[in-house]
């Protein structure tokens, strides 16, 4: 009678019959590659402003400690110290390889996107262009931030399979393989109609609809025809851009964060165990009553670190205090300074010297009073993006395609300038693995 | 199942019983060699399943066919088997069984097996093995330097375990279960570690929900060790067939203590004792010019002030430097009669840590009840309760110094940690973001757990005779645990005010639910006039198992507030599993005059894990031993056993949850809600990981089995291992699990046993084991890939294939920096294998002046690789201990060893591990074990208490007492901060002092 009683209770019916577990905690990517519904579509889409901040914290923490203009003081973790300024062997497979991988998710869900917009029939035309002009955008700009990262390694253009990838390009086909993403993007913007099918976040505004969105785009592509050196081109798209030579430096579209979840914090603040500082020889050197000094804050006693290299500097960060504070994406800063370049390259030294006393006015600093000779303007335009892109990735990137990685001042002796990230260890056991 | 088929299969019960024929009465008393009564000594009619157990004063009754032959047997007496004739009284004698070759071990999932007669080295630890020379704090640890061929590592010093367990060799490379499966009294439970979000709070593992560096203990921590009767260990294939898809990394069967009627027994055991560090790790000087060359000159006049005040300190020796006090008390009564026994026993174990406000309890009361309801129906039940309640204070990896391991080693000894008068603890010194004494304090990392086990055993046997017999059996049973643990770092700690969200409460409630149960019929009959016995055994299984996983995270806290539901920024999680698995299961064993002992078995099963949810995987064995003395009398009193055996079988192990979705995931951006892919494909074709394993040996037993060998040598192979095939990253996919591997596993082990003094006066046993394991990938279809620890720099487990030339490599090879080629990104240097070339134990016993027995197990691990972080942050801190000296390999003499270390990696010219931040390979010798006891002889109880007491036993034990080591880039080379892996476990970072216990014990029986 017990014995009945637990066998019929604890196995009911059939024992031998197993079901199916159905994934009890998420969706699957299989729910929109086929006939995605509009608010499955808007979410990718929001998805893909919510990746773009990916691996961001990383790239501009390493581009930033390679290029020499700051540091991270990571009590914890010497690694930022020690293997990325070449007083060790950089290491394939440590964390700082985000700079690049980090990449690949945005990447991989513009993909998705586009995919799934090609698969549908619930949303109109402008509206699917809407959203594969958003994912190009993105898809453009993480493509970029990894080439920054990788350098002469290059990049895998076709990744839609992630089991068939193909090949890394050469440094020159992966900057003209970005440039084609990000034309996509904008002649799909074209026709995207006069709205986006959602409102995107905060941190675009004045970016809100298909033909503003389109004007960030062009930054985007602005940034990859310089490091092309196409000066043309470059000239071409300036004015397609947000670039005001009399407007406001600091606009621009921005990523937001907010600590609340699934929304994420800003992940740049100072703690007890990660300080950003500033290096010392860059801020010593600064001009005096230099505005864009207030992006560090000089303290009385200089902060010291020890673990693997000892170095001191007094500037601690003082960009993010907040965890709410947005991070820029791009800022017409930078395009006042890239058309002071095309000026520059196109020798028209007026032009040149005349954004550059934009940049330098705002600083508080008199005009430029240098030579104009074309290398002159550019070693002198190469100075201001130091002080006014400070923090923001730049440096690094603009000594290497000048040739001039050995004049960045080494802070400590035996410290190096590397040229690359190394491929990720990963991305060179598939290739190995799949000849 | 069906109702019908039940309600006949009773009624076919039912009439059968009624066939069974009333004999003559046979009765005697049971005595051992002293002539002390045995109770609980099972008597049985040879050919039948007629039996009786003696009562408390050694007596039993039993009714007998004529001509009978009668067993007695009785665990740790060798068995006796005697033809009765027309006696009607038989007065039996047994003797010791050092050897427990007459021991019954499992053989199947419904039958049993001599030892002596069995095919498989399964290795057997009774209570006396496992908790009769100290008192472990967990089963698992009770476990070390005991069974041949297991590499069992502990994870943490802390109290409350966690512990690393692996038998012969690795199963899985990672995707599988890499830990045995454990069942108690036919109860499948649960050994997991749950996730409390310690990890996040200190930035170990910053923003995942669930990290494997939360360093818990593993859930066999509940299990109270004194509980045990003893343990089963089916360490390979060959032995765990019968259970299956669940069985590759090895089966520990769990038998608990039972009531063996006659008098009521009343148990009293009472341990107290204390725990202390092993060793220190810091301590080094410092001096204006240390300061001034390598650190920072401006804090001189800080060091200066704190010579001149006496308030220099060596920070560690304070944290780490306390007493750890352990007091466990049991009470337990047994007893029972004819009819119903019952063992009832309830224990607290409380243990506190050498650091504050560290420590373990755990509150077990337990209850087996077997009861006959008629001669040919019993049942038995047992009952668990547990509530246990682990502080286990910040150790381990961490990225906010908040961790003990982190902050000491950067601590300088003229800094004030102290608090003032008003309870505020200082900041610590410049670089050092937190005050390990506000942690240990105030923070809090609890976990507790109520947990409860409930078996059940139906037994109805349904034939009976002298011949044969048919009995159906029930089992199984459930583990149900809720689970619930709190983190809480105050908002004012020095580490969090800095945050932009100062202050960490989380509060995570885990609920895991286990139940199983076993139909089985099993059938003997002897023919061949009683020569040959077969035991045909069959039945189904069905196991169910879910996990509910909730929690809530608060940041950003006001003063004083630990409700993470009150933080500014409130975070939740929740995860669900669920698996179901069913088998079906037929084996026959056959034993011809206990000479030539064969098996078959074949197990089919399917599970919910995999793709094919509903398909059946086949696990075959078969086993064969030919006990090679019995046969004509060649052997004499010399070979008293030889004893050849050969074993094949079959497992698998089965893809963890989740292995077959493609997820997407949701994100957020300025209150709009996001969908976007994990980095993980899911696989739709994902099968079980198998195994095969072939097992040979020789067992022999010479001079009366004085001196008993046990020799096995094994091969076995695991197909199909599922790997991630790690793709290009760049891609925005990492990885895929897929059935990508093959590895094998070859080992020997080797057991002796001699008793080599055996006088009443003094007897001396000693019990040498030794044991290696090779393991090696034969097979691998992905991308050679490296894994666990924390990047090349400081070493990392490769998984290759073969290479070209047929050259293979172990799972567990350790490589990284520097690269032997710097144009080939993967030319990694190797640094050894993470399993020690080979391990050995020596077990002592020594009774002396009949009522003091001493017992020492030293157990030796040779060259192992350990990957350590340790050294690397107390050399940055300028602590280590042999920081200023000058001496290391390879150092020029005048730079201090702690800078000099920090830039060294690599190979030196002879090919060893340079000093530097590169893995090492260490080996040690520990004294696991050892004890001295004190019986009090019965005529001086029987003067002193009459007839109320009838045993005290009294006794002095320890745990770790000795080491010896030439692990110098840690504390101890045993840890894992990574908790229980079968890759990337053994890892050093931030870990605390290894502890040695010692204790003294009390047991008394009423």
């Amino acid at each position: 009678m017990l014995t009945s009683l637990l066998v019929g209770g604890l196995t009911a019916c059939n024992p031998l019959q197993t079901e199916e577990v159905i994934d009890p905690n998420y969706p699957s990517v299989g729910a929109v590659t086929n006939n995605a519904t509009k608010a499955q579509l808007d979410a990718l889409s929001v998805g893909q402003f919510s990746l773009a901040r990916n691996g961001l914290s990383t790239y501009l923490l390493v581009t930033g400690t390679i290029g020499k203009e700051l540091f991270n003081f990571n009590g914890t973790e010497s690694r930022w110290m020690t293997e990325l300024n070449g007083l060790r062997p950089i290491d394939n497979s440590a964390f700082y390889n985000t700079a690049t991988t980090g990449f690949g998710l945005p990447v991989r869900q513009a993909n998705i996107t586009l995919a799934a917009t090609n698969n549908t029939s619930s949303v109109s035309d402008a509206e699917k262009n809407a959203y594969r002009g958003i994912a190009n955008t993105f898809k453009g700009l993480a493509y970029l931030q990894m080439l920054n990262a990788q350098g002469t390694n290059g990049v895998r253009l076709n990744v839609e399979d992630p089991f068939k990838p193909s090949k890394a390009a050469t440094y020159a086909e992966s900057l003209a393989g970005i440039a084609k993403f990000l034309d996509d993007g904008a002649s799909q913007l074209d026709q995207a109609g006069a709205a986006f099918p959602f409102s995107l976040p905060s941190g675009f505004a004045g970016f809100t609809t298909p033909s503003t969105f389109k004007r960030f785009n062009r930054a985007i592509a602005l940034r990859v025809a310089i490091y092309q050196a196409d000066w043309a081109k470059a000239a071409t798209l300036l004015p397609q851009t947000f670039y005001s030579a009399t407007g406001d430096l600091n606009v621009g579209p921005r990523h937001t964060y907010n600590p609340t979840p699934p929304d994420v914090q800003n992940p740049l603040l100072n703690t007890s165990s990660s300080q950003i500082v500033g290096v010392k020889e860059v801020f010593d050197a600064a001009e005096a009553g230099d505005k864009r000094l207030s992006k560090v804050r000089k303290q009385a006693t200089p902060l010291t670190y020890t673990s693997g290299v000892t170095y001191s500097t007094p500037y601690l960060t003082n960009m993010y205090t907040s965890g709410n504070d947005p991070i820029p994406i791009i800022r017409n800063e930078e395009l006042v300074l890239i058309g002071a370049e095309i000026a520059a390259q196109q020798n028209n030294a007026a032009e040149a010297t005349r954004l550059i006393n934009v940049i330098r006015t705002a600083a508080g600093l008199p005009n430029y009073a240098g030579a104009t000779t074309k290398d002159a303007l550019i070693n002198a335009i190469l100075k201001e993006r130091l002080y006014s892109l400070f923090y923001e990735g730049h440096r690094w990137v603009d000594m290497r395609r000048y040739n001039k990685l050995n004049e960045i001042i080494l802070p400590v002796a035996n410290m190096k300038v590397l040229e690359r990230l190394e491929r990720p260890v990963a991305e060179v056991n598939w290739d190995k693995f799949n000849p | 199942m069906n109702r019908k088929l039940l309600l006949s299969l009773w009624l076919f019960l039912g009439l059968v019983t009624l066939s069974v024929a009333q004999n003559q009465t046979l009765t005697g008393k049971v005595s051992d060699q002293k002539g002390n009564p045995l109770p609980g000594v099972s008597v049985l009619v040879k050919g039948t399943t007629q039996g009786a157990t003696t009562d408390a004063d050694g007596n039993y009754r039993l009714s007998v066919p004529n001509n009978a032959r009668v067993g007695f047997s009785y665990i740790g007496f060798l068995s006796q088997e005697i033809a009765v004739g027309s006696q009607s009284t038989l007065n039996v004698t047994l003797t010791e069984d050092t050897r427990q070759l007459e021991e019954v071990v499992v053989s199947g999932l419904a039958t049993t097996v001599k030892r002596s007669n069995l095919a498989n080295a399964v290795t057997r630890l009774d209570s006396k093995d496992l908790t009769g020379a100290t008192s472990p704090v967990t089963t698992d640890a009770a476990f070390q330097g005991k069974i041949a061929g297991a590499n069992i590592v502990s994870n943490s010093s802390v109290p409350g375990g966690g512990f690393n367990v692996q038998f012969r060799g690795v199963s899985t490379l990672g995707a599988s279960a890499s830990q045995p499966l454990f069942i108690v009294d036919g109860v499948y439970i649960d050994n997991g570690q749950y996730a409390n979000g310690r990890s996040a709070a200190n930035k170990a593992a910053a923003g995942s929900a669930q990290s494997t560096q939360d360093n818990n203990a593993n859930r066999l921590a509940d299990l109270n060790p004194d509980d045990i009767e003893s343990i089963e260990v089916l360490k390979g294939s060959s032995a765990a067939a019968i259970y299956g898809t669940r069985a590759n990394a090895g089966v520990v069967i769990i038998t608990t203590k039972r009531g063996k009627g006659g008098k009521t027994t009343v148990s009293f055991g009472q341990d107290l004792g204390f725990s202390k560090a092993l060793s220190y790790y810091g301590g080094a000087d410092w001096t204006e010019q240390k300061l001034t060359d390598y650190f920072s000159a401006s804090e001189i006049p800080q060091l200066q002030a704190a010579r001149a005040n006496g308030t220099y300190t060596d920070w560690e020796r304070v944290v780490y430097g306390g007493t750890g006090a352990i007091r466990n008390t049991r009470l337990g009564i047994t007893g029972g009669n004819e009819k119903t026994k019952f063992y009832v026993n309830g224990s607290i174990s409380d243990e506190t840590g050498i650091i504050k406000n560290t420590g373990f309890q755990r509150y077990s009361i337990r209850a087996n009840i077997d009861h006959k309801l008629t001669n040919w129906l019993d049942f038995s039940i047992n009952s668990n309760y547990i509530v246990s309640n682990n502080d286990r204070g910040w150790t381990g990896n961490d990225n906010s110094y908040i961790n003990y391991g982190y902050s000491l080693p950067y601590t300088k000894p003229y800094i004030n940690l102290y608090p003032d008068a008003n309870g505020r603890y200082p900041d610590n010194g410049s670089g050092v973001g937190e005050n390990p004494l506000a942690v240990r304090d105030r923070a809090i990392n609890n976990q507790k757990n109520n947990r409860v086990l409930q078996g059940f055993t139906v037994n109805a046997r349904a034939i009976n005779t002298a011949k044969s017999s048919l009995t159906f059996r029930v089992n199984g049973g459930l583990d149900y645990q809720n689970g619930f643990a709190t983190i809480w770092l105050p908002s004012d700690l020095q580490s969090q005010r800095q945050e932009a969200n100062p202050g960490f409460a989380q509060d995570t409630r885990t609920e895991v639910f286990n139940s199983n149960v076993q139909l089985s019929a099993i059938y003997t009959q002897a023919v061949m006039d009683g020569r040959l016995n077969l035991t045909t055994s069959a039945g189904a299984v069905r196991l169910y198992k879910y996990l509910r996983s909730n929690y809530v995270r608060g940041t950003g806290l006001p003063a004083g507030v630990s409700n993470p539901a009150r933080g500014k920024v409130i975070d939740g999680f929740v995860e669900y599993q669920e698996n179901t698995d069913v088998g079906v299961f037929a084996q026959q064993d056959a034993n011809f005059e206990d000479k030539v002992i064969g098996s078959v078995g074949i197990r089919f099963d399917k599970s919910t894990l995999n793709s094919e949810f509903d398909k059946f995987y086949a696990f075959p064995r078969a086993a064969l031993a030919v006990n090679a003395a019995r046969f004509g009398t060649w052997a004499g009193n010399t070979v008293s056993q030889l004893k050849f055996r050969v074993a094949y079988g079959q497992t698998a192990g089965l893809p963890t949850f989740g292995t077959t979705y493609s997820q997407l995931q949701v994100v957020g951006i300025g209150g709009l809600g996001g969908l976007v892919p994990s980095t993980v494909l899911g696989n739709t074709a994902i099968k079980p990981e198998r195994a095969t394993e072939l097992e040979y040996g020789i067992d022999f037993g010479l001079f009366n089995n004085r001196v008993t060998g046990e020799l096995t040598m094994y091969n076995k192979k695991v197909f199909d291992l599922i790997q991630p095939l790690t793709t290009a990253p760049t891609t925005g996919v990492t990885s895929t699990q897929i059935n990508a591997a093959d590895l094998t596993n070859k080992g020997v082990e080797l057991s002796l046993g001699a008793d080599v003094v055996r006088s009443s006066n003094f007897s001396w046993f000693v019990q040498p084991i030794f044991w290696y394991n090779r393991s090696k990938i034969t097979r691998l279809d992905i991308p050679e890939r490296l894994t666990g620890g924390f990047g090349a720099t400081f070493g990392q487990w490769r998984v290759k294939g073969p290479d070209a030339n047929g050259t293979t490599y172990s799972p567990t090879e350790i490589v990284g920096q520097p690269r032997t080629n710097p144009a080939d990104a993967t030319s990694w240097t190797s640094y050894g294998d993470a399993q020690p070339k080979y391990e050995l134990s020596l077990n002592n016993r020594i009774t002396f002046l009949k009522n003091f027995e001493f017992s020492a197990l030293l157990n030796y691990r040779h060259k192992f690789t350990v990957v350590s972080l340790t050294r690397v942050l107390w050399d940055e801190g300028g602590n280590t201990y042999d920081w200023n000296e000058t001496d290391d390999a390879g150092n020029d003499g005048k730079t201090p060893n702690g800078i000099y270390r920090q830039n060294a990696n690599g190979l030196d010219e002879s090919g060893n591990p340079k000093p530097g931040y590169n893995p090492g390979i260490y080996s040690f010798l520990k004294l696991r074990e050892v004890s001295l006891y004190y019986r009090i002889p019965s005529p001086a109880l029987k003067r002193v208490f009459g007839n109320v007491v009838s045993n005290i036993r009294v006794g002095v034990s320890g745990n770790n007492i000795l080491r010896w080591t030439d692990y110098t880039a840690g504390y101890d080379p045993e840890n894992s901060n990574f908790g229980s892996l079968a890759l990337g476990g053994g890892v050093d970072l931030g870990s605390t002092p290894a502890v040695r216990r010692m204790m003294f014990h009390l047991a008394v029986d009423f």
